[in-house]
């Protein structure tokens, strides 16, 4: 299979616009005949669902929480970008699109980002109108602010919830849809499997969470909004919840997997504090603004940070970097931090941590204003470290964050099984090796409100999708295939637990494919998991039955895809013979220590196909074509 | 800094809604004081599993505060003994040696138990599928600078919008009643002018799913305004007050009146 | 459903007929009040205006009207109380206060119940029982029922519980009619209390002073 991305020819400006009018349409009377499957109620799922139930298409929304205002868009705190230009400050599509193709390290498809760019702005506009509070000024105008990357100021914001606010904006669409009956939203369900009915994406299996039955459902089409995979790691900012299974269980039954190697370790987080921690708090990028990082000159600085002098501290991205500072992109910086500790500067009981610190910040604006810009975050920080930001420097180390990678699809967001269709962090799309701050939110939203709603039609209107009810024998196959791994994870009975096993996958994945990756670790990496995966069926104790609420047996799934799925990111990380973005070889990289990246032999996606059990998967290409944005050494010096 | 504690944890576990349920005492011996609660409940878990006893459910996600998923009633109080925060966040460090911590669900008609401490939520849903939102289609949105808000007003509503429906408001109101929930959405929504064209209706038909789905009326005694993570005020609850009174006099309007709802 | 079923049937609604028929009997209790202090001043002004009350034209539509509110503020109140009570079938083992408020709203429906106690007896005493026809004495018959301790100790009583109640109750009907202003609000929250003391005091002032002026 070859993969054509369906990028339409022309001027990349006019690509979209003549894509619109080149895709068939569904008579508006026909749109209630097309049954429509959304996975994941996040940004891209819950405005997906909103937007196609508007058009008159009969949509089923399956959402694995107790409510879709849960998803874990929510916890997106600094902002989302869009070209607006409001602050008249040398903005326009153009260069948004021209800065995440550089921030994703020219390996995103440029198709793509420019469209993204494009209906940027309309996503502010829709959610202006659902009442989104975005920051104001006191002229009733929009606010905004910087991120990273970027030298213009581009992105809105809502006090430090901007991912709530939007969610709750596009909750609220779904909302108003489910009151008029356009959408059968389902809480509690998680999807286990995809059904494929003659090549095409025909529906899922599902889990009932609360009682534990096993559901079929059917659809014409069939779009995944299910996030990433950065749980794969154990310790991530991801949710508890948050997990590969949909998008694994697919690529097994044939969407291809791209790029599971562009992983972002995100440089503003909690650092650990102990072995029992469950998950990695993310502090925004927003707060490099107006914090400043730090580590003391001298190694193993045992003194309190407010002691140590001006002349003692290493500012080292603004040494480093001195055009952006402490704005470099989220790479840059993580990969600067892990330098700074691994060169034993590091601060903290754990030495695995620098400082961000808002002295200056607030000698200069005064605490109100850093309050009412961050109040919420440093108020979260001051609740998980007892430490009072306003008072003593942050620590703050990088942590798995967001997953660039994802299921491949065509400029119509449609994988490799017809019918399809994949959403937001889900898909691999639009960041390419890196995601610039801001962005997800955009790309989440961009999806769903203004991508999908043309594209899915052009599928469902080119036709050939025939009747297939819940009773079809793939149907079946497919509801076996789950009850049997569900009977399999019940009757180990085993001595250790779903968390442990967890554990262990993620320290190895994070040590051996985390912030520097060399091909022995990878190599190791790639014999362990198989180890680790049949202890896992041998030991794992999962209690209770499959017909009940189970939180085990959910975390059981979850853990036994991430087994399999972790396989495939370390294979990708070593196939990829070159340093970019979030993908860091310590082989390939410049004497600056920057990520040196391989356009000759890996200026492509990396599409992964399953092959079977035991099998190794094939690598399948799509070459990536610049022909507006100059490839150039990334330097945001 | 850091320490260690034992606690006895009392909890309620119940099988399911059909069973009957009651309160189990575990003993947790050397727990880290830098543990956040769940995480203490993680480990009594692997704990519980390692005997072969089922572990205890409860509701969790984001575990950052910002999603609401996770809830429990501990010592009496919803999300705990500290207020503007969520059970997530409130850390072990907050307890001393010896300490016996009693923990139950949420508790409330329209809140009917699933497992454990575990709770379903959805009224919530259906309140706000009633009317909390603006009701316009992806596409129609003019553009965001033409509409101006001043300044204290956005402020102010997203005051009010930082809600995140953990349901906490319920489980401390003596009547189990969800106010402050609407409230908060519904003073969102008032003070922008993209909410004006719907006022008067979804102030009534929240309204309506609330008293629906069995939440009971408000008695301001400002429980919900405690324990909130959010720190939503009550003052959000007067403005729902004022709406529902105008709301009154004012009638629906017509849509609703064609639409036969309500 | 129209507004009139709104009012009766929303949980909003039916609290803010409370709080609309509770702020109309606090100004009653006011001018209620208002005639007791005649007592101070002396047996006849105390007695002319019972007489006049008694035989104003107006007299029966305003008690009516007066019947009315009280049934509506009880019956409504009273109903309210039990649905919330339904909204929790299940208590807490562990039950806490959070907000710092005092116990007064829990207790509304409790103290509402035994003011309605003390009413039935108080309208049965001064309004059906005591001297009839010409010459007949309301001030006298108040004196002599005051003097008898227990009957003063219950009217005192009573008036503690109408002050709990009217403590929380006052500034409670004003949220719950919507007003709440960051300077207004903890003033009407004071003057509620306060008034709930006034009143109370100016009620209990009577039976106290019957007690110990003696002869």
């Amino acid at each position: 299979m070859t993969l054509d991305a369906k990028i339409p020819s022309g001027p990349i400006e006019k690509k979209w616009d003549k894509h619109r009018f080149d895709l068939k349409l569904v008579n508006p009377a026909n749109k209630r005949k097309y049954d429509v499957l959304v996975v994941g109620t996040g940004l891209a799922g819950a405005s997906a669902a909103a937007s196609l139930a508007e058009l008159g298409y009969n949509v089923t929304a399956l959402c694995i929480q107790d409510s879709p205002r849960r998803a874990h868009s929510i916890a997106a705190q600094g902002g989302i970008n869009a070209a607006k230009n409001y602050p008249n400050d040398g903005d326009s599509v153009w260069r948004l699109f021209y800065d995440t193709v550089k921030g994703g390290d020219y390996r995103a498809r440029e198709a793509n980002v420019y469209r993204l760019a494009q209906v940027s702005v309309n996503i502010i506009d829709q959610c202006v109108a659902q009442g989104v509070p975005f920051a104001r000024d006191y002229g009733g105008y929009l606010d905004n602010r910087s991120f990273g990357g970027a030298q213009v100021s581009r992105t809105f914001y809502a006090r430090g919830q901007t991912g709530q606010q939007l969610l709750l904006g596009a909750y609220g669409a779904l909302s108003r849809q489910v009151e008029k009956g356009k959408v059968r939203l389902l809480a509690r369900r998680e999807m286990l499997d995809l059904v494929v009915v003659n090549g095409k994406a025909r529906g899922v299996i599902a889990r009932n969470l609360v009682d534990g039955k096993i559901e079929r459902y059917a659809a014409h089409a069939v779009l995944l909004c299910t996030g990433g995979y950065g749980n794969v790691f154990f310790l991530s900012t991801n949710a508890a919840n948050s997990n590969v299974t949909a998008t694994w269980r697919a690529h097994r039954r044939g969407a291809y997997f791209a790029n599971p190697c562009y992983t972002q370790i995100h440089p503003t987080c909690i650092p650990v504090a102990g072995e029992n921690q469950s998950k990695l708090t993310l502090m925004s990028e927003s707060l490099r603004n107006d914090g400043r990082v730090w580590v003391p000159k001298k190694k193993g600085d045992t003194r309190a940070p407010n002691d140590i002098p001006d002349a003692e501290r290493d500012y080292y991205l603004e040494r480093r970097y001195p055009s952006f500072g402490n704005l470099v992109p989220r790479d840059v910086a993580s990969r600067a931090a892990k330098k700074a500790c691994d060169e034993g500067f590091g601060v903290g009981p754990t030495k695995l941590a620098v400082y961000l610190d808002f002295r200056d910040a607030l000698k200069r604006v005064g605490a109100e204003t850093i309050k009412e810009k961050y109040g919420n975050l440093l108020d979260m920080y001051h609740h998980i470290t007892n430490e009072d930001p306003y008072k003593v420097p942050m620590r703050i180390y990088p942590a798995v964050h967001y997953t660039m990678g994802g299921l491949w699809v065509d400029y119509n967001l449609m994988s490799t099984v017809p019918g399809l269709f994949v959403l937001g962090e889900a898909n691999f799309s639009d960041h390419g090796a890196n995601r610039l701050g801001a962005s997800a939110l955009m790309q989440g939203l961009a999806d769903g409100y203004f991508v999908i709603p043309s594209t899915l039609g052009g599928y469902l209107a080119a036709g050939g999708i025939e009747a297939v009810g819940t009773d079809a024998a793939e149907f079946s196959e497919a509801e076996a295939a789950v009850n049997a791994r569900v009977s399999k994870l019940l009757a180990v009975k085993g001595k250790r637990t779903t968390l442990e096993f967890h554990r262990d996958l993620g320290r190895l994945v994070w040590d051996h494919c985390g912030m520097g990756r060399t091909e022995a670790g990878l190599k190791k990496l790639l014999t362990a998991i198989p180890e680790l995966r049949e202890r896992f069926y041998k030991e794992v104790c999962v209690l209770g039955g499959g017909m009940e609420f189970n939180q085990a047996l959910e975390r059981a799934g979850r853990v036994a895809d991430y087994l399999e799925f972790a396989e495939l990111l370390a294979l990708d990380a070593l196939e990829r013979r070159e340093s970019c973005g979030g993908h860091f070889r310590e082989e390939y990289q410049t004497p600056e220590n920057e990520a040196r990246r391989d356009d000759e032999n890996f200026a492509h996606v990396a599409a992964w196909e399953f092959k079977g059990d035991g099998k190794a998967p094939a690598r399948h290409v799509e070459p990536l074509s610049f022909e507006n944005v100059h490839l150039t050494q990334r330097s945001y010096k | 800094m850091t320490g260690t504690i034992d606690i006895t944890l009392k909890v309620w576990r119940q099988k399911d809604a059909a069973s009957a349920g009651g309160f189990e005492t575990y003993e947790a011996k050397g727990v880290s004081t830098e543990m956040s609660f769940l995480e203490m409940l993680d480990v009594v878990n692997e704990d519980l599993q390692k005997k072969g006893r089922d572990p205890i459910a409860f509701d969790h996600d984001c575990r950052e505060g910002i999603c609401g998923m996770c809830s429990l009633v501990i010592d009496g109080r919803a999300h705990g003994p500290d207020g503007g925060q969520t059970t997530c966040q409130l850390h072990m460090r907050r307890y001393k040696n010896n300490d016996v911590i009693t923990v139950e669900p949420f508790r409330a008609k329209a809140f009917p138990l699933v497992r454990d401490l575990v709770v379903d939520r959805c009224s919530f849903d259906s309140i706000m599928q009633a009317g909390g939102y603006v009701s316009v289609s992806t596409g129609q949105a003019p553009d965001a600078s033409v509409l101006l808000i001043p300044k204290h007003k956005a402020d102010s509503a997203m005051d009010a919008a930082a809600c995140i429906g953990c349901g906490a408001c319920v489980a401390a109101c003596p009547n189990a009643s969800a106010m402050l929930f609407v409230a908060a959405k519904v003073s969102q929504l008032a003070q922008l002018p993209q909410g004006g064209p719907e006022r008067e209706r979804r102030v009534l038909n929240m309204m309506a799913a609330h008293d629906e789905a069995g939440f009971g009326a408000c008695s301001n005694e400002y429980e919900c305004e405690a324990v909130c993570p959010k720190d939503i005020s009550v003052s959000h609850i007067a403005r729902l007050n004022r709406e529902y009174l105008r709301a009154l006099a004012l009638g629906p309007g017509e849509h609703q009146a064609a639409s036969g709802a309500g | 459903m129209n507004t009139c079923d709104r009012l009766k049937n929303s949980s909003i609604g039916k609290k803010q007929v409370v709080a609309l028929t509770g702020l109309a009997l606090v100004g009653f209790l006011v001018s209620h009040l208002a005639g007791n202090f005649l007592m101070f001043k002396s047996a006849e002004a105390f007695d002319t205006y019972a007489e006049f009350l008694e035989h104003h034209p107006l007299i029966i539509p305003a008690e009516i009207g007066l019947a009315a509110f009280f049934l509506v503020h009880i019956v409504v109140g009273l109903k309210v109380f039990v649905e919330n009570r339904r909204a929790r079938p299940t208590r807490y083992e562990v039950e806490s206060s959070t907000s710092g408020q005092p116990y007064a709203a829990r207790w509304m429906g409790y103290t509402g119940s035994l003011t309605l106690i003390f009413l039935i007896v108080h309208i049965t005493t001064f309004k059906f029982l005591g001297p009839e026809g010409e010459g007949a004495s309301l001030f006298s018959w108040v004196m002599f029922c005051f003097r008898n301790p227990l009957y003063s100790l219950g009217y005192v009583g009573a008036m503690v519980f109408l002050a709990i109640h009217l403590a929380h109750g006052i500034k409670s009907a004003f949220q719950t009619l919507g007003v709440s202003h960051p300077q207004l609000t903890p003033l009407i929250e004071k003057g509620g209390v306060v008034i709930a003391l006034a009143l109370t005091a100016g009620f209990a002032s009577l039976p106290i002073w019957a007690l110990t002026r003696g002869g």
